[in-house]
Parts: C-alpha cells; sequence; structure tokens
C-alpha cells in the first residue's frame, strides 16, 4: 500500500518503531502503520517493566545505594526477590546520583523536525536523566540481552539522542546516553555515546533520511533474511518472511466447532 | 439524542474523560473544540481490521437470527497480514457471539447531552437487541495486550449514558477480545448506576472544560500522534 495512505504528515517516530524501521520495513509497517497483534511469541518484558517501576520507585524518595531503603521499596511492592536485588545493586554500582544536581525519571520528551522536509515528530521515554558535570547523562535501563557494543549502534538511541540535544543545548549542557545492562549475564556496558554538536547534526540527518525513505515506499518490502525474521514478531503471517508458519493467536488453537483442537 | 448534526457542540471522548489531567491541554482544547477541523493528516490504518470486522458484524446480524457467517467476507483491498488477522478475528467473532439470535442496530458515534452542552464520542460497539427482547454491547477487541482490562469503569458509564433511549431499563455489556479469546461481561444495575454515570460524567466533562479553558501547549509524549502541531509554540521547527 502507498506510503501516502498510511503515513501521516507528521510523521511519528519512536525508539522502538526506528528499531523496527531499520531492521526491517515491514516489520515497521505490520507494527506501527498497520497496528496489527504480534503474531508470534515474542520474550516477555514482565521483568523489565517491574525493574524499571521499582527503579523509579526506589529514587523518588531515597537512594539506590542506601540498602536499607532498596530493601523497604522492595518489600513494599512485594518484589524483594534475589535477583530483583541483584539487578538493582548492578544499577547502584553506576548510578551518578551521588554525584548529581538533578535528576528525573521517566522523561517524555518529544521533539519535532520541520524542515528540511519531510516532517516528522520524535518522541521517547527516558528511564532517567542526571544532570552532573555539565551533562545530561541519559540513561536506558536495560534487562535483555546485549548484541552490540557500543550505544552509538543502536538505532533507537539515535531517536534518543535527537529529541534530548534540543534540550542539552538549550541549557547549554553535553549529552551522554549510556545503557544500563542490568542482568548478572551482561559483563560490561555498551560503550555509552557522547555527541557533540556534528554527531547531533548528523543524527538530525539521518532520521530525516529514514523518513524521506518511508515516503517512497510503495511495498513495504520485508528484508525476507531468515537471521531477521526467525525472532520477529509476525513472523508467521509476514507477506515477505522467511520463516512464515500458523499464527500462535489463541482463537486459532480451538476447534471452530466448539471443542478444542 | 442522537449529534450527528451537532457540529458546534464541545466533544468529549473516553480518552479526555480518563487522563485530562495528564494530556496537553493545548491539544486537549483543540480536539474538544474544533474535532478534527484545520488539522494535520494522521494516519488511519491502524483500526482498518477491527473496523471491517464490525461492519461485517453488523451486516451479518441486519435481521433477526444468529450471525450469517457468510457475511464476513475476506477484505481484498487490505494487506496479507490484515486479513490473516480478519480470518481469525471473524472466526473468533463468531466463536463468541454464533449462537446468539439477535438484530443488530446502529447507535451512531456521538450522543448530545445538552444539558452539560456538549456531545460524547465514542465507539460504543455493537449494539444488539436480542430476540429476547434484551439489549447487549458488545465491545470487540481484535489482539489487545493481555495485561490490560477489556473494558473499565468509564466504560461502562459512558455505555450507561449513551444508552439511556435505547437501553432504558436493562443492559448487559460484553467485551470480548476476538483473538486473544478473552471475554469479561457486567450487567449493571440500569437505574442506580445510570445516575452515577450522570453525576461522574458531569463531573469530569467540567474538568474537562477548565483545563481546555486553559490551552498551554506542554511537549512530551502528548506530541506523538497529535494533529495540531501547526503553529505549536513548544514546537517552532
Amino acid at each position: 500500500m502507498r506510503a501516502k495512505r498510511l503515513l501521516s504528515d507528521i510523521v511519528s517516530l519512536t525508539p522502538s518503531n526506528y528499531e523496527d524501521f531499520t531492521r526491517c520495513p515491514r516489520l515497521f509497517y505490520c507494527n506501527a502503520l498497520l497496528g496489527l497483534p504480534a503474531s508470534d511469541p515474542a520474550p516477555s518484558t514482565d521483568q523489565g517493566l517491574l525493574v524499571h517501576d521499582m527503579l523509579r520507585k526506589i529514587h523518588a524518595d531515597g537512594d539506590c545505594y542506601d540498602s536499607e531503603h532498596v530493601a523497604d521499596v522492595l518489600v513494599a511492592h512485594g518484589f524483594d526477590t534475589p535477583a530483583v536485588r541483584d539487578m538493582v545493586a548492578r544499577h547502584a554500582d553506576r548510578c551518578p546520583s551521588r554525584a548529581s544536581e538533578r535528576a528525573a525519571h521517566e522523561v517524555d520528551v518529544a521533539r519535532f523536525h520541520r524542515v528540511p522536509p519531510p516532517m516528522f515528530m520524535a518522541t521517547a521515554r527516558i528511564d532517567a536523566v542526571w544532570i552532573h558535570d555539565g551533562m545530561i547523562d541519559a540513561r536506558d535501563y536495560k534487562t535483555g540481552g546485549k548484541w552490540v557494543d557500543a550505544v552509538s549502534e543502536i538505532a533507537a538511541a539515535h531517536v534518543q539522542a535527537f529529541v534530548l540535544a534540543a534540550r542539552a543545548r538549550a541549557d547549554g549542557y553535553r549529552l551522554r546516553l549510556r545503557y544500563e545492562y542490568l542482568q548478572p549475564e551482561v559483563d560490561e556496558d555498551p560503550e555509552p555515546w557522547e555527541l557533540d554538536d556534528e554527531a547531533l547534526e548528523a543524527v538530525e540527518e539521518e532520521l530525516r533520511a529514514a523518513v524521506s525513505r518511508m515516503w517512497e515506499q510503495e511495498e513495504w518490502r520485508g528484508v525476507n533474511d531468515i537471521e531477521v525474521c526467525r525472532t520477529c514478531r509476525y513472523r508467521s503471517i509476514c507477506r515477505d518472511s522467511a520463516a512464515p508458519g500458523e499464527p500462535a493467536w489463541p482463537v486459532l488453537s480451538t476447534d471452530p466447532s466448539g471443542g478444542d483442537a | 439524542m442522537n449529534a450527528d448534526d451537532e457540529d458546534d457542540l464541545p466533544r468529549i471522548s473516553p480518552r479526555h474523560l480518563r487522563l485530562a489531567d495528564e494530556l496537553c491541554r493545548r491539544r486537549l482544547s483543540r480536539e474538544v473544540h474544533s474535532g478534527k477541523r484545520n488539522v494535520n493528516r494522521t494516519g488511519d490504518m491502524r483500526f482498518a481490521v477491527s473496523n471491517r470486522i464490525e461492519a461485517d458484524s453488523r451486516l451479518a446480524q441486519a435481521e433477526s437470527g444468529p450471525p450469517r457467517p457468510e457475511a464476513f467476507v475476506e477484505p481484498d483491498e487490505l494487506e496479507p497480514e490484515q486479513q490473516a488477522l480478519y480470518r481469525a478475528a471473524a472466526r473468533g467473532y463468531l466463536d463468541a457471539f454464533g449462537t446468539q439470535a439477535a438484530t443488530v442496530i446502529d447507535l451512531g458515534f456521538r450522543t448530545a447531552l445538552p444539558e452539560l452542552g456538549v456531545e460524547l464520542s465514542s465507539n460504543l460497539g455493537i449494539a444488539a437487541e436480542l430476540d429476547n427482547g434484551g439489549r447487549e454491547l458488545r465491545k470487540v477487541l481484535v489482539g489487545s495486550r493481555r495485561d490490560t482490562k477489556l473494558f473499565d469503569a468509564v466504560d461502562v458509564r459512558i455505555a450507561l449514558v449513551r444508552t439511556e433511549e435505547w437501553a432504558p431499563v436493562q443492559l448487559d455489556i460484553v467485551a470480548v477480545d476476538v483473538i486473544e479469546q478473552r471475554r469479561a461481561s457486567h450487567s449493571p444495575d440500569v437505574e442506580a448506576d445510570r445516575a452515577e454515570a450522570h453525576a461522574w460524567i458531569g463531573d469530569r466533562v467540567a474538568r474537562v472544560l477548565e483545563l481546555a479553558a486553559d490551552p498551554r501547549p506542554q511537549a512530551g509524549r502528548d506530541c506523538q500522534g497529535c494533529a495540531f502541531i501547526s503553529g505549536c509554540t513548544k514546537h517552532p521547527g
């Protein structure tokens, strides 16, 4: 279907939908534009959401390095498990709160690109933002696997950098993005990304060019690459899938005549 | 009272009632007071399958009786992935409602509330007049997140207020996710709950109008999908 029937005048970019687009245009198409529910199981996000929520609550009225406070918060919410405690402790080792002047958690940021065309609106929720040493130190907490060695290689981080850049520039701060991997299996975080003006301009142009490519789409052709498709949440139903199959939708596991299949 | 001809009334949606205090007031104000006039065009394919399922469900019971399966015709104009979802959703709908004899009618998308000076705008779902005389509202979801409720207290209140003429003494609300096969139902105490719903909606509408009267922009998550970016001082570009 032609892009003109699908895209908004002002295209919405988020870290996750931009990540989708760079991975496979058809994935972006199915998810961001057609709004289809996943046809195949994806890794659960429950633990990640829980840890994000606990870190926000821990910082709301205390410090992550205060073990009594941490225990109080986790017990109060019924999540005082070794795994969660371990993740919070790993975060505390890297948290810049001691040196920070100001902080905010789960910050929603938006930035509009008007010219040169095409227009787009980028929005992102940043897990934590710390101000210290003349810098906005933005953190993204991760509880999944690590696939890259540097934050600059992560497409989602480019949208995060773009939305934070205007605020950093306006307040005279440098900008650094860091992904904190909280599970014990990951020894080392990817290299943080410190962006100067030149890098930020390059990011804006990269996003603009990507939106331009969206407007040129007629087929929204998928990559048809088994390495990409085998973990895709639309692999069963995607027109261009290299790993097609039967959707995992519960309704298809029942017998239409009434009994279980 | 049907509001399809009442273009000038402020238009209140379920989202406004639920979230007004958190929303960008500029967007809120424009959505309430100007509807979709003078806006940036936004994408409109996200509801193609659910809209089609609802439309075909209405056709399937346009006359009294159980839904006719042949009314669910696979839409050629949709993409293959949407067609796969449509097939599954049609099957799910027939699983959920296939044996229930009824006539489906159209209650429209808006209801004027002259006493509040606004109209409520929402998709009520499918309004079924059961052959036994009962009134049933069917809210059909096509693949919702498993951790979300199928309906909430706001849905019930809106349903009670908007169905006052159609279902004056009895109403069943049935919500079904036809893909995930989740189902929830509720049979409100129509008289008592409708009075409470009127009071609650009256209070919330007053709050929405109060916030909309002070249309300060606020940049954030609400900017995504906003149809009123042009002229917003938060986004000079």
